[in-house]
């Protein structure tokens, strides 16, 4: 097990390099100085001359990426060009927002989407299934932020029963949590339905079923447990959906989350923030993946043999 | 996304693949046979038509121009008449915030939906096919660098990396279709390059290859054709990724520029006043959902014709 870990932690590491040399190259290579874009037209040449020295944006470009990783490496990510405050702490203020809203909707997927696409698949072709295809298939379709927005005029607007954006109110999380979990909660259940049945056209549970176990029994120990394995890869290809999802739902309902900070400074330009936040998301993203694939061979030993 | 979402294991190639292309046309009636079996994909396949003539046909159809406005007519209700300047009808469905004709925007915006869907396809597949192609059939170093380098795209969640992209090139038509082409590619050369490996043992490649056939020729005479059918799966259910993704950049700001009528950027115009005309944002979401719904019911329809082994 643990050279398999390590192995493939090894494997992540050129990956990391990637990423960083592309967020790098997207911000200082592409037109569009950042001092300029700034500044727009209101600083003269010099102005924008020594600014551009002091922070060191005049140096050799492999230089200025080595300083970038080395910096980013050690915590440091820059400060923000608008409130001077450093990029780190920004993004360890958001996070605990985007943790809650993330995290409580990895739960919605999960107990809506995994019950649902179980009851479709043990109801195949009944009215449950097709309702079930109907809805999942109308999320996966709809824009999130679309849906979202529908939410606030449904539950918020004309029912009142919950905040329709900000975090002031004790009810905060609800809206945004079942917005976002419903979504992926969708794929979810579609996934898990074909799986399913894939599982229980199988030999060994119809086997179970004729030595005389009850039906409960055979669908949970026999049938769902094995489906499960390959529903748990399509979790790991949703995290990165509920990470965009994040930072659309944080923009529609002004949630202060590390998406809102993205979509913030992208108005106003504010290069050190954009860098730093995407930067920081890819890297939580790569580090979810291998998790994902290191629980994927806790599960299914055949993984880590190959 | 623009990312085609594969179920599980890849589809396998669909039937023994013939080396000379006629002998393809036998296996071609079952497959439209399976495909015509999926009502639903044929509503789809409809409705996919429709906006295609609503998006061609667009300046006949519209009532008004879709980008002028006349403050007066600001938030007008459905069924009142139009400022005289801007056209001799009514507002069917009302007017937006700045007096322009719902309608006549829902129709326009049908263009850069569908615009964008099939160009950053297209685009996808010309970066996609061609480096998973070279990748499978010359393995070694070169497939190492080419997938190493999509790992890295891979590492990014692809909404974020297209609003980083577009942040860097700026707001625009063509710019999108680059940033989304530059985010998708990456799935279709893995799809691509897992084809190759498959097909390239096969006896009729060997063939080929014993005939003194050159690489480029094996590759797009023997070995492509016989791919083809889980690319134009994913190509399909790519087409639905990117429209979602051009809606959430637009929204978003990073899209096409305004005036222009992007359904994205309307369901933000219509923001501001969910309380008094929902229906400013209500109706463009209804056009993305209704539009990719339907590629997703042709894409499914189109999975189940290739691979038959797939209970949907």
């Amino acid at each position: 097990m643990l050279p398999y870990i390590l192995r493939r932690l090894w494997a992540g590491i050129p990956v990391l390099i990637g990423v960083s040399l592309i967020t790098f190259v997207l911000m200082h290579v592409v037109p569009g100085d950042p001092v300029v874009s700034m500044f727009s037209k209101r600083a003269d040449v010099e102005t924008i001359a020594r600014i551009r020295h002091e922070m060191g944006l005049d140096r050799p470009l492999p230089v200025q990426y080595g300083d970038f990783v080395w910096d980013a490496v050690r915590g440091d990510l820059g400060s923000s060009f608008r409130s001077h405050e450093p990029v780190t702490g920004m993004i360890a203020h958001a996070l605990p927002t985007t943790v809650r809203l993330t995290g409580s909707a990895a739960l919605v997927m999960l107990f809506l989407g995994i019950p649902a696409g179980v009851l479709a698949a043990l109801k195949r072709n009944s009215w449950i299934d097709y309702m079930s295809t109907v809805t999942t298939l109308s999320f996966i379709s709809a824009p999130i932020f679309w849906v979202a927005i529908i939410a606030q005029i449904i539950f918020g607007l004309k029912l009142g029963w919950l905040p329709i954006s900000g975090k002031d109110h004790a009810l905060w999380l609800v809206m945004p949590a079942l917005v976002l979990g419903t979504r992926y909660a969708a794929s979810i259940a579609r996934y898990t339905r074909s799986a399913m049945l894939e599982v229980l056209n199988q030999d060994y549970v119809r086997t179970a079923r004729a030595k005389g176990l009850m039906e409960r029994r055979v669908i949970m120990k026999h049938a769902l447990k094995n489906a499960l394995v390959p529903v748990l890869t399509v979790v790991g290809l949703e995290i990165g959906g509920l990470l965009t999802g994040s930072i659309l739902t944080e923009s529609v309902f002004g949630l202060p989350g590390v998406g809102l900070v993205t979509i913030d400074s992208i108005g106003a330009r504010d290069f050190p923030v954009i860098q730093g936040t995407v930067l920081f998301t890819a890297v939580i993203y790569v580090i979810m993946n291998m998790l994902v694939d290191i629980s994927y061979s806790l599960v299914d030993p055949r993984i880590r043999m190959s | 996304m623009a990312l085609p979402k594969m179920t599980g294991t890849p589809a396998p190639a669909p039937a023994p693949p013939p080396a000379d292309p006629e002998a393809d046309l036998k296996t071609g009636p079952t497959r439209w046979t399976r495909f015509r079996r999926h009502k639903l994909a044929l509503v789809g396949m409809a409705v996919i038509g429709l906006m295609i003539l609503i998006a061609i046909l667009a300046p006949l159809l519209a009532p008004a121009d879709p980008d002028r406005g006349d403050l007066f007519a600001k938030l007008a209700r459905a069924g009142s008449q139009m400022p005289r300047q801007l056209g001799t009808g009514k507002f069917l469905m009302g007017a937006d915030y700045m007096g322009r004709d719902l309608l006549s925007r829902l129709l326009y915006g049908a263009r850069i939906s569908l615009l964008v869907g099939f160009v950053a396809e297209a685009v996808i597949l010309a970066i996609g096919v061609p480096l998973g192609a070279i990748a499978g059939y010359y393995g070694g170093k070169v497939d190492k660098i080419i997938m190493r380098t999509a790992d890295v795209m891979f590492a990014f969640p692809d909404l974020l990396f297209a609003i980083a992209i577009m942040f860097a090139l700026g707001s625009g038509v063509i710019n999108l279709f680059i940033a989304l082409g530059f985010v998708g590619w990456a799935g279709m050369a893995r799809l691509v390059r897992g084809q190759v490996l498959q097909v390239k043992e096969r006896d009729f490649v060997e063939a080929a290859r014993a005939s003194g056939a050159p690489n480029w020729l094996i590759i797009i005479r023997h070995i492509l054709p016989s791919c083809l059918g889980p690319v134009i799966v994913a190509a399909t259910l790519g087409i639905p990724g990117a429209i979602m993704s051009e809606a959430a950049l637009s929204y978003l700001g990073l899209g096409v520029q305004p005036p222009t009528a992007t359904w994205g950027s309307m369901i933000n115009d219509g923001r501001g006043y969910l309380l008094h005309a929902p229906i400013l944002s209500i109706a463009p979401g209804l056009a993305i959902m209704l539009t990719v719904l339907s590629f997703n019911l042709v894409g499914d329809g189109l999975r189940d014709a290739f691979d038959p082994r797939s209970n949907k």
